[in-house]
């Protein structure tokens, strides 16, 4: 070989294995060290049994191991090895992974006497949550939930009651589980959410209510992290936070950006925006109780009455994405086309629906009656962004066709008790994804049936689409179930927006969280690079 | 919050007793030599004239939205650009004079009125009444202003009626307290115990000899009150707990702008220059008036 | 002091909770997505189902005892997130207040002296500038420009080191004390001129005393007493000015606890609270009291 082809060849294998440095994810780090910086805008106590809150729950699912976690929608293994389930999806089979320490050198183990996580701590933390009703435990896993045994110290037999097909969905089932040590509950008692302890890939450092929560890299765990460290900073404001985001003092900001920013970032070459995957739904509920709104007609009329495409592109910027139903693209249950058939742009048709109720305007003053009397509708929101925006467009949209609509506005509180109370009026919906979002809003004693929502075929259909662990005709049910919402107008919509989370580019091989915020996995690693920060 | 409120409560004890002709004769005296006042009455004229005639002034609609033209930084169409439902943030922002002048205004009337009638009694008849407002006022007292204000209007259910509902219920304390005290004082007056002593009624001698001296005070408190309150509301509409929208109004645009602060950062600068304004035209005033009555500025 | 105490934390409880809204609804987020059924069992289980009359009952029992009770949202212990917090409001606080003596006093003691100038004429319009600006506003503006454009200071949050901390402390303590700037110039302006006026101050002059001597040694304390009563006076708006901009610029204090516990119903953390505040005023005012004896020994308590 002449020497210019081996210094071909040598020059390719170095650039090479210098391309391929960053992804090697075997133990190696191509920078080890360093801090990594999450903003938030809430952050509460971490006890895995009351943390209702998703950037809460981020740092226990990195404090504590989970069973399984979530990665691009799929559950992966964590302490669970591998699992196998039964035929008719009743027993659930964990296999632990062998070798996994307790954090130690801390209150209840001092270093070097932590013991290994064994099946009996997995069955343990699961009747923890279930024997606390007031846990966070989903509904339908409590109510199919029959044992759970350690066979072994590696094996956890899981039985339910029937089938559980929304196990998996992070905002149901199983997700919860964190694995918790008894000494530690014992120990810490109700303090524990302040002292929380697991053997997941960070050790839990400090808490500061309203400021931070500082976690370190736990130097036992199977893999080792690249990161020294991970703060979670609480930044109560949006706009401040997005401030500090762009100066670099926070590295990923972890709450939802709103659109517009993200229109900022996408253009800013030192930011990755990521999808969190699961697109949320802009519309509006009504006391379908309560006349006009019983009339499937009346509902029409509002669905069709705003260009809900155009308001949401407003108002969404790129984080727009045209449809309606609680599943968005990519989601189990979407069904294409919904918007078009139901909830295009079309005030005329609006208007002749309304005139064949009699809601017409027969005193000339530009504005609807009903029954000889002005029809003026409140409409219920929160005050956050863009919420006020949706109403004002709604209400523009009303007085085009002589409906006449008042925005009633307030707090999430007081709002959330309106609807509750079932008061007569439209409200602003926001939010719920996902089959397990479908679920609790549209099924049985869902969210919203205080507003008089009852239609057995949608409930027979969820319930069904529940159990059933054929993943074609769950398909189908819940297809069939988002459908028969649209078709009914139960939810005149406006569009979806994808959630997206903004990261500074100098943090690598991050993918965002879901539920489960995975630093440190089997297919990830992050770190990083303080040459770019 | 209420600054000026307590500050101008240290003053009452420098009233002198005066005829209220010779106050308003020192009053227009001094305002009109100081330029500060002038300035302050021009702009507030301006204001004033720009709530009333704002449909003929506005170049748009303030309330309609134009998907096809939102975010629009700004130009010779849109003075200060559009906001993210295409809505012109100029027009929005002179309709929001009308709003702010108007919480402004009414929340000081009102808790003017109401304190100065309660406080008098208070002052006038002692006794058990006396104890009763008192205790009240001490309660408000030891809340912390904005908390508190936060609370109530929470409870009322936010809307522009209610934030100023509460507002007038914090406001009226102050007055309360300062009117009470200067009655106390003028009750022992030569002349009201003179009034007295000739067979004056209550209702004669509250009505024609303490109310006249308890006027110039409540006046340069009231104008500082106005100032105080739009500052306040607006600061409750930034938490979304006043004017409803799409109502324009200068804090809820403020605290709608938030989001485009990066990208229409105008849009955010401009209601609070105009709240800043606005107020410092009102405290001009607020503040001329108030050395007219100053004993130990009058030469 | 104890009925006043008693009076507050009553109403507070009695208004907390005619605010419609359900706590435990409110900690649902985008992900955690409950039905009625989850949020009925968490509220019998937190006691939030008992008639109102018993909650209050067990509250103040609880409180006689020294216990705070829990709260809904993070089901830790009241008085621990009051504790957590105190501290950083408390170093908010004071901070302003010394950043508005260092300012105002000199700059209101000045245009006392230079009375009518055009020094005296620009002092006041600049305190009067100072009582016209949102402080919320004015926050955000600071903010965009130092922390954003310039970059010389944090924007959100407290620095960790003690040089972080005081840099992280500047903005928002600048943007507070705007709260009583204004005020407390034009207070030192018009008691300065209240002591020059007196008898006795006349009487030093007239003795031959040096002007600067007479200003310092004579009228300058005397001058204070009346700063120090409206300083302190202050302190419960000053508290209450605090809730707006320790949310703004992510500071972890009471203020801010207070409201967004108001927004998140989360009745005992707001009450507690709301009593926390009432008794530092009450002391603040006690120790003004005395200080004032001190100042100014011909004031005895009676």
């Amino acid at each position: 070989m002449k020497l210019k082809t081996v210094l071909i060849y040598a020059a390719l294998v170095l650039v090479l294995s210098l391309s391929l440095a960053p992804a090697a994810a075997d133990g190696h780090c191509p920078q080890e060290g360093g801090t990594f910086t999450i903003g938030v805008d809430t952050f509460l106590p971490m006890d895995p049994n009351t943390a209702a809150h998703d950037w809460t729950f981020y740092a226990i699912t990195n404090i504590n191991s989970m069973l399984f976690r979530i990665e691009s929608g799929q559950p992966v293994g964590d302490l669970a090895e591998s699992w196998d389930i039964s035929e008719d999806g009743t027993v659930y089979t964990w296999h632990i992974r062998p070798g996994m320490m307790w954090h130690d050198g801390n209150e209840v183990f001092p270093e070097g006497e932590s013991r290994e996580v064994t099946a009996h701590d997995v069955v343990y933390s699961i009747y923890r949550q279930y024997d606390d009703t007031s846990s966070i435990m989903a509904a339908d896993l409590r109510n199919l939930f029959v044992s759970a045994e350690a066979t072994d110290d590696h094996t956890v037999v899981l039985t339910l009651s029937g089938p559980d097909a929304i196990m998996y969905d992070k905002a149901r089932g199983l997700t919860f589980t964190a694995i918790v040590a008894q000494e530690a509950i014992e120990h810490y008692g109700d303090d524990y959410g302040l002292n929380p302890l697991g053997s997941g890939p960070f050790e839990f450092v400090s808490y500061s209510p309203d400021e931070e929560v500082v976690l370190r890299a736990n130097e036992d765990y199977y893999i080792d992290p690249c990161l020294d460290e991970v703060i979670f900073r609480v930044m109560p404001d949006v706009p401040a936070a997005m401030i500090a985001l762009e100066a670099g003092d926070i590295d990923w900001w972890g709450a939802v950006t709103p659109g517009d920013d993200v229109g900022r970032f996408l253009d800013n070459e030192d930011m990755t925006v990521i999808n969190f995957g699961c697109p949320v739904a802009t519309r509006l509920y009504m006391s379908v109780d309560k006349a006009p709104f019983d009339d499937v007609r009346f509902r029409k009329a509002l669905s069709h009455m705003k260009d809900g495409n155009a308001i949401n592109a407003a108002l969404r910027g790129p984080t727009h994405v045209k449809g309606a139903g609680t599943a968005g693209p990519g989601v189990a249950g979407y069904v294409e086309g919904l918007y078009d058939e139901y909830h295009a742009y079309d005030p005329e048709l609006s208007m002749s629906l309304l005139d064949e109720l009699g809601i017409v305007d027969s005193d000339g003053d530009g504005w609807r009656e009903m029954d000889g009397e002005l029809l003026e509708i409140p409409m219920f929101a929160w005050n956050s962004d863009p919420a006020p925006d949706y109403v004002a467009a709604t209400v523009d949209a009303g007085a085009q066709i002589g409906l006449k609509i008042r925005p009633e506005i307030a707090d999430p509180g007081t709002n959330n008790a309106r609807r509750k109370d079932g008061e007569w009026g439209i409200y602003l919906g926001q939010g719920w994804c996902g089959e397990g979002g479908t679920n609790a809003l549209w099924g049985r004693n869902g969210w919203i049936s205080t507003l008089g929502y009852v239609d057995e075929e949608i409930f027979t259909l969820l319930d069904q689409s529940a159990q059933n662990l054929d993943e074609e005709s769950r398909e189908a049910q819940l297809q069939a179930a988002t459908t028969r919402v649209a078709a009914l107008y139960f939810e005149p919509a406006f569009g979806f927006f994808n959630i997206f989370t903004v990261k500074n580019n100098y943090v690598k091989d991050f993918f965002g969280g879901e539920w489960t915020l995975n630093l440190v996995t089997d297919d990830h690693n992050v770190w990083i690079n303080e040459d770019e920060r | 919050m209420a600054e000026h409120i307590v500050d101008l409560a240290a003053d009452a004890a420098f009233i002198e007793l005066t005829e209220p002709k010779s106050f308003f004769y020192k009053a227009s005296q001094q305002l009109f030599g100081k330029k500060q006042a002038i300035l302050g009455f021009v702009v507030l004229i301006v204001l004033v004239l720009a709530a009333i005639f704002a449909e003929q002034i506005a170049p748009y609609d303030p309330y309609k939205t134009n998907y096809a033209n939102v975010k629009q930084p700004p130009s010779a169409e849109h003075f200060i650009g559009t906001d993210e439902l295409g809505r012109d943030g100029f027009s929005r922002l002179i309709y929001g004079a009308r709003i702010s002048l108007m919480v402004g205004v009414s929340v000081s009337a009102i808790s003017t009125t109401v304190g100065v009638a309660l406080g008098a009694i208070a002052g006038y008849f002692g006794g058990v009444i006396d104890m009763i407002i008192m205790r009240a006022v001490d309660l408000f007292m030891a809340f912390p202003f904005l908390v508190l204000a936060i609370a109530l209007v929470a409870v009322f259910g936010p809307s522009l009626f209610n934030m100023m509902l509460a507002l007038i219920l914090l406001y009226w304390i102050w007055f309360a307290r300062l009117v009470r005290g200067m009655v106390l004082t003028l009750r022992e007056t030569e002349f009201i115990v003179g009034a007295k002593a000739a067979g004056a009624s209550d209702i004669s001698i509250i009505f024609r000899h303490i109310l006249p001296n308890v006027f110039p005070v409540v006046v340069v408190q009231g104008s500082f009150s106005v100032a105080d309150a739009i500052l306040i509301a607006a600061g409750l509409s930034y938490l979304g707990l006043g004017a409803q929208p799409p109502t324009a109004e200068w804090g809820s645009m403020l605290s709608n702008a938030k989001e485009l602060m990066r990208i229409l950062p105008v849009l955010s600068i401009a209601p609070g220059v105009a709240i800043m304004i606005t107020v410092l035209a009102i405290n001009f005033i607020g503040d001329a008036l108030r050395d007219a009555l100053d004993p130990t500025l009058r030469n | 002091m104890i009925p006043l105490v008693f009076g507050v934390t009553t109403a507070t409880f009695a208004l907390i909770h005619l605010i419609p809204g359900d706590p435990v609804e409110l900690m649902m987020s985008n992900a955690r997505q409950l039905t009625q059924e989850e949020i009925h069992r968490i509220r019998e289980k937190l006691g939030l189902n008992d008639p109102l009359p018993i909650q209050y009952v067990r509250y103040v029992t609880n409180l006689l005892k020294g216990d705070m009770g829990k709260s809904v949202r993070s089901r830790s212990a009241v008085s621990y997130e009051i504790m957590q917090r105190l501290p950083d409001t408390v170093i908010l606080t004071v901070t302003s207040i010394c950043l508005v003596l260092v300012l105002a006093l000199p700059i209101g003691i000045l245009s006392a002296l230079k009375r009518g100038t055009w020094i005296d004429t620009l002092a006041m319009t600049f305190a009067l500038f100072g009582v016209s600006i949102p402080a919320f506003w004015f926050g955000i503006m600071l903010m965009l420009i130092f922390g954003l454009h310039l970059d010389w200071l944090p924007t959100v949050g407290q620095g960790k080191t003690p040089i972080e901390f005081a840099r992280s402390l500047i903005l928002p303590s600048v943007t507070l004390s705007l709260i009583l700037l204004g005020l407390v110039t034009r207070v030192a302006r018009s008691s300065m001129l209240e002591v020059l006026s007196l008898d006795y101050v006349r009487t030093a002059r007239a003795k031959g005393l040096g002007a600067k001597w007479v200003n310092f040694r004579h009228a300058l304390p005397n001058a204070l007493i009346p700063i120090l009563t409206v300083v302190s006076g202050q302190f419960a708006s000053l508290l209450g000015g605090a809730v707006l901009i320790e949310k703004v610029f992510g500071w972890p204090g009471i203020g801010r606890l207070a409201v967004d516990s108001i927004f998140a119903r989360d009745y005992l953390v707001v009450t507690n609270t709301v009593l926390v505040f009432a008794v530092m005023v009450i002391l603040v005012n006690l120790a003004n009291d005395i200080l004032y004896c001190y100042i100014d020994p011909r004031i005895r308590f009676q």
